[in-house]
């Protein structure tokens, strides 16, 4: 017989897993996305430092909708790039700041 | 079958949602960056050492209405070698020129030319398939223009024009500053006393170099 709980925590899962399922499928999309084209290498600069803030997000909304033991790892996950994008973001202002020095 | 299983919860609604929109935003992508239309090739301008000039403008306007530019450092520089340019490996493909946008100022003549040079893009495109990836504008005197297309052991020739010889207007003199036609001529051309000292002799005068094959195609076949 099977509980409400554990039917709840089935369904938990199977959302989960979905929710997995189509992060990778943007990541990938994102990847064949970027691949497309000629990109300066001060495009290629901004790709690379708003991707990491992009999956934080992405990762941010499977933290805070699936809550629970079996989820730990999300959120140790979601913290550390939590903190990653937050140094990212601030390269790249910093970078944008020192580029603005040498403009005459 | 579990009457849920069609459900998403919200999360996975705004994954779909995003997913949707990069989807589209590729399949965008691809559609107009046509990678299937673009070619590795790189243009450069020539020109003959008895008939300088300077170039002031040299774009091409591609097919999808980019612009890229010719290259002209040995003919501004004043290292002009008839059939010659200075050429790079390209390591972006580029969408098919469609027309060359070409405006300059010849030594000998003291006459401007300038116009805007249709290309025959389905001769180009055979050509570029062929692995013919260096483009020659080829200025001659007498406002003629000549575009070569060249593999590592072949060259053809990929069209002629003629271009009316016409006085500066605007910006045509601009150097720096807006010039005289006389003070445009002197700064921008650096010729040593040797040639001009040829130039006032007449060396070269009667040459049409229109007909005159490369240096290129005169290496080959001695």
């Amino acid at each position: 017989m099977v509980t409400e709980e554990t039917s709840g925590d089935l369904e938990l899962n199977r959302q989960s897993g979905i929710s997995m399922l189509l992060i990778t499928g943007i990541l990938i999309m994102v990847a064949i996305l970027l691949s497309i084209g000629n990109s300066t290498e001060d495009e290629q600069i901004y790709q690379l430092a708003l991707l990491c803030p992009v999956l934080t997000i992405l990762l941010g909304i499977y933290t805070f909708t699936y809550r629970g033991k079996a989820f730990l790892l999300s959120r140790v996950v979601f913290f550390i790039l939590l903190v990653l994008s937050l140094l990212s973001l601030f390269s790249l202002w910093y970078l944008i700041e020192l580029g603005k020095a040498y403009a005459h | 079958m579990h009457i849920s299983t069609l459900k998403l919860n919200i999360a996975n609604k705004i994954y779909v949602v995003i997913l949707a929109a990069l989807t589209l935003a590729t399949a965008y992508r691809i559609l107009q960056y046509k990678s299937w239309d673009r070619y590795y090739y790189d243009v450069s301008a020539s020109a003959p050492a008895s008939f300088p000039v300077y170039i002031r403008t040299a774009n091409l306007i591609l097919a999808d209405g980019d612009e890229s530019w010719v290259r002209t450092n040995s003919v501004n520089d004043g290292n002009p070698y008839w059939g010659y340019g200075n050429f790079e490996d390209p390591d972006t493909k580029e969408r098919l020129p469609e027309k060359l946008v070409l405006g300059y100022a010849s030594f000998r003549d003291k006459s401007f030319y300038a116009d805007t040079i249709p290309l025959p893009v389905e001769a180009l495109k055979n050509a570029l398939k062929n692995g013919y990836s260096e483009i020659i504008v080829g200025i001659a005197n007498k406002g003629n223009i000549i575009i070569w297309m060249r593999n590592e052991e072949n060259e053809l020739v990929l069209l002629k024009h003629q271009i009316k010889p016409h006085e500066p207007v605007g910006d045509d003199t601009y150097y720096e500053r807006r010039l005289s036609k006389k003070e445009y001529f002197e700064n921008v051309f650096r010729l040593d006393s040797a040639s001009l000292e040829d130039f006032r002799k007449g060396v070269d005068k009667d040459a049409n170099y229109i007909d005159t094959p490369s240096l290129f195609t005169q290496r080959l076949t001695n």
